[in-house]
């Protein structure tokens, strides 16, 4: 079978906060064994450990 | 919450060396406390640490979401998982699904408030995760010898979504 023979979607764009008018750090916690990350440095991701 | 057959039957698989689980199963939760008025992130899902490669079989919106307040989508290579407002459906049952991630395809989850107020969201993911590429090449073995109908769609789906460079 060949390969990624699906079409690949377009990825949504990293830096994508459209409209903060907080102008804030929006904060995201992440727990459990996968890395989250975003490419916008608004955005701060939190590794909760146990 | 049962586990669909395929992943109940890949946890099965045991390390010819040690007798050990080869596939191992796990849950992240992420939670944003204040998500700002019409504001969208995108956040970018990896396998953690060294693992090769994961399967997300499930997710939930937790029910302590406002319903109707947050547009989003969940997408990996060729498919989104969903797409749309999160009504209190995607509250009140798990999302069943197979989404395969490794560190050259991430998935991708895009949360946006359509709000004009500060909106708290929390969700989680269920997953198997895949340590090496051997293990992986193992997990191909072992479906093959299985080969009844929901192995070998997984099959068919792991081969195409295999990670660039492995064999």
């Amino acid at each position: 079978m060949p390969k990624k023979e699906m079409e690949r979607l377009p990825r949504p764009e990293p830096n994508s906060p459209v409209d903060n008018p907080s102008g804030g750090k929006i904060t995201v916690v992440v727990s459990g064994r996968l890395k989250v990350t975003s490419g916008d440095q608004r955005v701060e991701v939190i590794r909760k450990e146990q | 919450m049962s586990l669909p057959y395929v992943i109940e039957s890949l946890l099965t698989i045991r390390r010819a060396s040690s007798g050990g689980s080869l596939v191992h199963q796990g849950g992240s939760q992420t939670v944003i406390n204040q998500l700002p008025p019409y504001t969208q992130i995108v956040l970018n899902v990896f396998p953690f640490g060294n693992d090769y490669f994961d399967i997300i079989y499930s997710s939930y919106i937790d029910p302590s979401v406002v319903p109707g307040v947050f547009f989003g989508y969940g997408q990996y290579f060729g498919s989104r998982t969903y797409d749309g407002v999160i009504t209190s459906g995607f509250m009140t049952y798990t999302l069943e699904s197979l989404v395969f991630i490794s560190e050259s395809e991430p998935a991708q989850a895009l949360i946006r408030n359509d709000t004009p107020l500060y909106q708290y969201y929390a969700g989680a993911v269920f997953y198997v995760a895949i340590a090496t590429e051997e293990d992986f090449n193992i997990v191909l073995e072992y479906l093959k010898g299985v080969g009844n109908k929901e192995t070998n769609r997984l099959l068919d789906l792991l081969v195409a979504q295999q990670p660039v460079g492995a064999t």
